[in-house]
C-alpha cells in the first residue's frame, strides 16, 4: 500500500470571490463555504473567519481542526465516510495544503456537557507557542445550531462526554461540515505543483529489524464515517490516517489534523526498513466503567500486537478517568508477553504531591511526557475574539486577560508526537 | 564571601549520647561538629562552618509534644544560615524528625534546610516534596557519600542555584515540575527510547510512575453482631450548601458530620458535590452514595451492634495519593479512639 502525500505550500489566505490557489496564496469564497455548510439543516448559520499566525486573535470554543487535502490518484477520496465513499483509502497520491487548517468552533449545543470541551487558540502572545494551530493559516467556521433539532424536553445524556443524542448528532454535523470545507479547499491543490512528496509504504524489509506497532488509544473516534467503539481493537495502515479515515476530536487529546499528519506514525514510517519493521497502527479503547470492560479493552490491544508478532510498541495513551487504567493494563499485558513499550502521555498532576498519573503500573517504565495539562497560564487580552465571547470553565470574558490550564490550548499536550512541550520532574 | 553558619541536627545515637536506651533524651546541643559532623565539615570545606550540633532522642523527637519547638529554639539561638539534618538513611523515627525539623526550620526560621535519607523510607515519602533530601543508602555504610551529597546540595540551595535532575544531582525527587520545549519532538524521543529499550541499551524515562503502597486488608470482624461500624464516603456527600467548602476535586480536607439521630440522608439536607461524575442520580437520594438507610436497617436487625455517630466524607476525584494516605491515617486514629471495629467505605 503506497501513498504519496504531496505538500503544496501556502503562505497566505484571503477571503475572495472565488476559491482557488493564487501562487502561494489561498483564496476562499466565503459565500461558497457558507452555502456548502448550510446544505446541512442542522445549522441556523455559520460565520467564516480567517486567523493568521501572529495576528492578535483569540479563537475560543474551538472543536475539531482538519487539514485541507484532496486525492488526485488512487482509490477513494479524502475523509471517507464524510466526504467520499467509505471505501478503503491510503493508496495513490493525496495533495495537502501545507500550513492551512480548517477550525470548527461554536458554543456548546443544548444538552452538551461543557467542561470537557473548552479549547482556545491564541494566534499571538504568550499562549501562541502552546497550540500548534497558532502556526497555521486558519479558516474558522463558527456554527450556530438550528434549534429545531433539539426537543423542548431534554433527553437524557447518552454518555457524559457526548451529551444527549441530539447534541452528539449535532456535533457530528459540525465535524462533517469542517471536513467538507477542508476538502473544498484541498481540491485547489490538485492542479498545483507540490513542493515536496512524502512516500509512505510499509514494504517488506530486513526480518532482523525489530517489529514495531503503534498502539493508539482513541476515545470513540469516527472511522470511515462511523462512530467506532473499539473494545476489541482494530489494525489500520498509517496511510488510512493520512487520507482522513480516522476523524474526530477530544480535548487536547486528538484532532483530525494530527491524525492526518500523525508524527509518531510518520516517524516510524520514515525509519521503516532502516531501524524498525513498522507493522501498522492498532486503534483501541472504549468507554470502560467496569473492570470487565477494562480487561476486554486492554487484552484486545495486547492480543492484536501479539498476533502481528510485534516485539515493541509505542503507546499513545489517555491519562484521564477510566481510560488511564486501560492504558496501563494494555502496557502491562504487552510487557508480560515480551513486547517492549514506550508511552507518550500528558502529566495531569496538580501540585508536588500529585505524581501526575490517574493510575500507573510499574511496567510503564519508558514514558515521554507531552506536557502538563493542568498547569495554569495567564494570557493577556488579544484584539479580536472569534468563536464566542465567554469562556465557560471557569466563566471568563474571552476579550480580557484569561487564566486557563494548558489543556485548553488546542492540542497543546497531544500524544501524536508532533509537540515539543514537555515537563521535567525535579 | 563570608563563611556560612551551619547547625547540624543528629539523633542521640549519632550525637554519641547512647543507643536505644537513650531514645528518650530531650534536645541538647554541643559546640561544633560531632560524629557525622566531622566528615560533613570536611565536605563543606571553608565555605561553611558547623557552629553547633543539636540532637534529640528518637522517641522524644516524635512522641513528645513540643519536641520540635524545643529543637527549633536551640537551632534559632545559633542564628544559622543553614540547617543540615542527618543523614537518617532508612531509620524511621530519626527520618521523621529530620524531615519535620527541616520543614519547620525553612518555614519558621527562614533558613535553608537539607537532609539525607533512603528514597524508600517512610520519611522520604512524607517530606520529599517539602524538604530537599539527598538520596542515601539504607544504612550508615553510605555515610561518606551521604554527607558529601548533603553538603553540596545545601551549599547549592543556599546560593539559589538551579538544580539539575534528581538523578544527576543525587537528591530524592521533589515533585517540582520544570516546563520547557524540547529540542526534539515527542515522536523522535519516543522512537529513540523504544529502540534503546528493545536493544537492551540504557534509556531513561522522562517521568517515573509512582510506587503505590500495598495495603494489607484487615482480618474479618469475628463477631459482627457486637461490632461498631462507621460510614465513610469519598463520594463528596456533604450537608446541602457545602458549609465547610469541601472541594469537588483535588480535596485538601476530610470532614465529619453527625448522623446519630438520622435514619436517612434526605436530598433536601444532603448533596454530593463530587466533580468527577454525573451526580444527578445520587442527589435524588444521597443514600445511594452513603447508604445510611440500609445501615440503619441492618443495625435494627442486629447484624452489627451500632453505627458510629459520625460520618466521614471527602472527595476522591483526582486526589493526590499522599494526601489521601494522610486522610486515611487521620481517620483511623479517630476510629480507633472511638473503638470502631469496621468501616463501610463507599466511593464514586
Amino acid at each position: 500500500m503506497r501513498l504519496e502525500v504531496a505538500s503544496v505550500g501556502v503562505d497566505g489566505m484571503e477571503l475572495d470571490g472565488r476559491t482557488a490557489l493564487d501562487g502561494r496564496t489561498l483564496l476562499v469564497d466565503r459565500d461558497q463555504v457558507r452555502r456548502l455548510v448550510l446544505e446541512d439543516p442542522h445549522f441556523a448559520d455559520v460565520e467564516v473567519h480567517v486567523a493568521r499566525p501572529g495576528e492578535s486573535v483569540r479563537i475560543i470554543h474551538a472543536l475539531d481542526v482538519s487539514e485541507p487535502r484532496w486525492k488526485v490518484d488512487g482509490p477513494g477520496g479524502v475523509f471517507p465516510g464524510f466526504v467520499s465513499d467509505p471505501v478503503s483509502v491510503g493508496e495513490g497520491q493525496t495533495r495537502r495544503l501545507a500550513g492551512v487548517a480548517v477550525v470548527t468552533a461554536g458554543e456548546p449545543a443544548p444538552g452538551e456537557p461543557t467542561h470537557f470541551r473548552e479549547q482556545v487558540i491564541d494566534m499571538a502572545g504568550p499562549g501562541a507557542p502552546y497550540s500548534p494551530f497558532s502556526q497555521t493559516l486558519n479558516l474558522v467556521l463558527q456554527f450556530r445550531p438550528n434549534l429545531a433539532f433539539f426537543p423542548a424536553e431534554s433527553s437524557a445524556p447518552a454518555d457524559v462526554l457526548g451529551g444527549t443524542p441530539e447534541a452528539a448528532e449535532y456535533n457530528r454535523a459540525v465535524t462533517a461540515a469542517g471536513l467538507k470545507v477542508a476538502a473544498l479547499l484541498g481540491r485547489t491543490a490538485a492542479e498545483a505543483t507540490p513542493d515536496e512528496v512524502e512516500v509512505s509504504e510499509l514494504s517488506p524489509c530486513d526480518p532482523a529489524l525489530p517489529r514495531v506497532v503503534c498502539i493508539y488509544q482513541c476515545q470513540r473516534p469516527f472511522l470511515y464515517g462511523t462512530l467506532a467503539a473499539l473494545p476489541t481493537a482494530i489494525l489500520v495502515h498509517p496511510n488510512e490516517c493520512y487520507d482522513g479515515a480516522l476523524v474526530g476530536w477530544r480535548q487536547s487529546q486528538r484532532s483530525t489534523y494530527w491524525d492526518q499528519n500523525h508524527s509518531v506514525l510518520r516517524e516510524l514510517g520514515r525509519r521503516h526498513g532502516t531501524d524498525v519493521n513498522f507493522l501498522g497502527c492498532i486503534l483501541f479503547g472504549d468507554i470502560t466503567p467496569y473492570r470487565a470492560d477494562k480487561e476486554r479493552v486492554s487484552s484486545a490491544a495486547a492480543r492484536l500486537a501479539r498476533l502481528l508478532g510485534a516485539q515493541a510498541a509505542i503507546f499513545l495513551g489517555v491519562n484521564g478517568s477510566n481510560y488511564a487504567v486501560d492504558t496501563m493494563l494494555a502496557i502491562q499485558k504487552c510487557e508480560q508477553h515480551g513486547i517492549r513499550t514506550t508511552l507518550l502521555y500528558p502529566d495531569v498532576g496538580n501540585g508536588r504531591d500529585d505524581p501526575g498519573f490517574i493510575f500507573a503500573l510499574p511496567e510503564a517504565d519508558a514514558i515521554v511526557c507531552t506536557g502538563s495539562r493542568d498547569r495554569q497560564l495567564t494570557l493577556p487580552p488579544l484584539e479580536r475574539v472569534i468563536g464566542g465571547d465567554t469562556l465557560l470553565h471557569p466563566t471568563q470574558d474571552a476579550h480580557a486577560e484569561v487564566t486557563i490550564p494548558v489543556r485548553y490550548l488546542h492540542s497543546a499536550c497531544g500524544v501524536q508526537g508532533f509537540g515539543r512541550l514537555t515537563t521535567r520532574f525535579h | 564571601m563570608s563563611t556560612l553558619r551551619v547547625v547540624h541536627y543528629l539523633n542521640q545515637f549519632f550525637a554519641g549520647v547512647g543507643s536505644e536506651e537513650q531514645a528518650d533524651t530531650p534536645p541538647g546541643r554541643r559546640d561544633g561538629p560531632v560524629g557525622p559532623g566531622l566528615p560533613l565539615q570536611a565536605a563543606l570545606g571553608d565555605r561553611a562552618q558547623i557552629v553547633a550540633t543539636v540532637y534529640c532522642g528518637d522517641n522524644y523527637a516524635v512522641e513528645h509534644e513540643g519536641a520540635v519547638d524545643e529543637i527549633l529554639a536551640l537551632i534559632a539561638r545559633e542564628h544559622p544560615d543553614l540547617l543540615i539534618a542527618g543523614p537518617a538513611f532508612a531509620a524511621g523515627r530519626y527520618g521523621l524528625a529530620c524531615g519535620e525539623v527541616c520543614a519547620r526550620a525553612e518555614a519558621e526560621l527562614g533558613i535553608t534546610a537539607v537532609s539525607g535519607m533512603h528514597p524508600e523510607s517512610t520519611a522520604a515519602d512524607l517530606y520529599r516534596t517539602r524538604v530537599l533530601l539527598a538520596s542515601t543508602r539504607d544504612t550508615a555504610l553510605g555515610m561518606a557519600d551521604a554527607v558529601r551529597a548533603m553538603a553540596r546540595l545545601a551549599l547549592a540551595r543556599h546560593a539559589g542555584e538551579t538544580l539539575g535532575t534528581p538523578a544527576d544531582e543525587g537528591y530524592i525527587p521533589t515533585g517540582e515540575r520544570v516546563y520547557f520545549f524540547h529540542e526534539q519532538t515527542a515522536a523522535e524521543r519516543a522512537v529513540a527510547m523504544l529502540l534503546a529499550k528493545t536493544r537492551g541499551e540504557p534509556y531513561a524515562t522522562e517521568w517515573a510512575v509512582p510506587q503505590y503502597h500495598r495495603v494489607e486488608p484487615a482480618p474479618p470482624i469475628r463477631d459482627l453482631a457486637s461490632a461498631r461500624v462507621a460510614l465513610i464516603t469519598t463520594g463528596g456527600v456533604v450537608p446541602t450548601g457545602n458549609p465547610d467548602r469541601l472541594e469537588a476535586a483535588y480535596a485538601t480536607k476530610w470532614l465529619r458530620y453527625p448522623i446519630g439521630g438520622l435514619d436517612d440522608l434526605v436530598p433536601e439536607r444532603w448533596t454530593s458535590i463530587h466533580g468527577g461524575f454525573n451526580t444527578t442520580n445520587i442527589n435524588e437520594d444521597p443514600d445511594r452514595m452513603a447508604p445510611l438507610d440500609a445501615l440503619r436497617a441492618l443495625e435494627r436487625e442486629g447484624v452489627f451492634r451500632e453505627l458510629h455517630e459520625l460520618m466521614f466524607t471527602t472527595t476522591g476525584n483526582t486526589a493526590a495519593i499522599p494526601t489521601m494516605r494522610r486522610f486515611g491515617q487521620e481517620m483511623v486514629r479517630e476510629l480507633r479512639a472511638a473503638e470502631v471495629d469496621g468501616v463501610i467505605l463507599t466511593s464514586a
